[in-house]
């Protein structure tokens, strides 16, 4: 009796994930109209898979169906990287009525030191790069690349770094856009799992303080983990993801 | 023939230098040799190789019985297998059996019709070394790959 409500339990859970639709936030203590002319998108990334821990058997069980096609899903996103970035670039030049300027347009002698080739390497044994879009710029430590609010948000030595790399480039915005797919929950004995596709949006001020950051999570997909297919379909939401964090973006910005 | 120690030395130490130039110049693993990897080229294309030897900027490897060479500047990433998951194994295997036998512990506590017995801390604690072997044996028999992505610019901030 205990067990079937259990299972029950975990059934609506499963399900109730799984109707989530595409969502998107944002988060900023500024009201809408920020006066802002130029948008500095420096970077446009692709990071490691989001991996679970919990439940720790079925999470392991999982996991070795991600990571033993690890290589897979990476060849899919260095791919993908070039086109994150001009659909990304595409809505926000349509809907925003600043100017975007990209991290391929800087090409001066202070631009260089932070220029990073198409991928950076990182401490994570599966998922070993983050992959950079063409003349795309980095100033972020990314540790194993697990968690985003420690990489981007509540962070001081970021704030030093994207100050820095603003004095040294004399922009008054730094804009980074970061992707990455999550795996948020998993089934007994990890036989699925439910896969969405994560995007955040970074928008700090020259002296490095967040002005805003954008997240938006597509639906999630319940998927068996060792078909690259299922990985793919959530990567080819981006699009999607891109045209609702535009317009979301462009209620806060005059 | 004479070989002259001062050019050999010479020779020797520039070997030495090209090599450690392509070592930074390059993402790749401290191992220099592996009896199979799988070489994923710049195109996206990739095979799976037997005996691979890093040689400072090339690779050698054998694929159906031919030797061969390549310049690691054609080279998107060397996947190659690096010890096993024993560790992670035995680690998941310990907290799942601790987690486990301590709900359990607490579901008969709770519960007026069940008593402990003396030697339960004994009990658990066997429950969690039987875990943690029966992990660590499972964790074994998977292999641990990893990725290196040769063009790869280093995290040196």
């Amino acid at each position: 009796m205990k067990n079937s409500f259990i299972i029950l339990i975990a059934s609506i859970c499963i399900g109730f994930t799984s109707c989530v639709s595409t969502k998107v936030k944002v988060n900023t203590i500024y009201q809408y109209g920020l006066p802002i002319d130029t948008l500095n998108l420096v970077s446009t990334m692709i990071g490691p898979v989001m991996q679970p821990v919990l439940p720790l058997i079925d999470a392991a069980a999982f996991n070795e169906k991600t990571n033993k096609i690890a290589d897979q899903i990476l060849d899919v996103e260095q791919q993908k990287i070039e086109s994150f970035k001009s659909i990304l670039l595409d809505n926000l030049s349509e809907k925003l009525p600043a100017t975007i300027v990209t991290g391929s347009e800087f090409t001066t002698s202070n631009a260089s030191k932070y220029k990073v080739g198409n991928s950076l390497g990182i401490e994570n044994n599966n998922f070993p790069v983050v992959f950079f879009s063409e003349g795309d710029m980095n100033m972020i430590d990314f540790g194993k690349g697990k968690n985003v609010n420690e990489i981007f948000r509540n962070n001081e030595e970021i704030k030093k770094q994207i100050s820095a790399f603003a004095t040294a480039l004399n922009l008054q915005t730094v804009l980074l856009s970061y992707n990455r797919l999550s795996v948020i929950g998993v089934g007994m004995f990890g036989t699925s799992g439910n896969l969405r596709m994560e995007t955040y949006l970074f928008l700090y001020k020259a002296d490095g303080e967040l002005l805003m950051d954008v997240s938006g999570f597509t639906k999630p997909t319940n998927i068996s983990g060792s078909n690259l297919s299922g990985y793919e379909i959530q990567l080819d939401n981006f699009q999607v993801l891109a045209e609702m964090m535009s317009t979301e973006l462009i209620k806060y910005i005059k | 023939m004479t070989i002259n120690p001062k050019a050999a030395l010479i020779g020797g130490l520039l070997c030495f230098s090209l090599s450690l130039q392509a070592q930074n110049q390059y993402n790749l693993p401290e191992k220099k040799y592996y009896e199979k990897a799988t070489i994923g080229f710049l195109n996206f294309q990739k095979i799976d190789v037997k005996k691979l030897v890093i040689l400072g900027d090339s690779i050698q490897y054998t694929k159906d019985e031919t030797i061969s060479r390549l310049h690691l500047d054609s080279i998107n990433y060397l996947r190659v297998t690096e010890g096993t998951k024993t560790g992670n194994g035995a680690l998941i295997g310990g907290i799942s059996m601790l987690v486990i036998s301590l709900v359990s512990v607490m579901q008969v506590q709770s519960d007026p019709d069940y008593e402990l017995k003396e030697n339960v801390g004994g009990l658990v604690t066997l429950y969690t070394l039987g875990g943690t072997a029966v992990g660590a044996i499972i964790g074994s028999t998977i292999q641990r790959k990893k990725s290196y992505y040769v063009h790869a610019t280093k995290n040196e901030l």
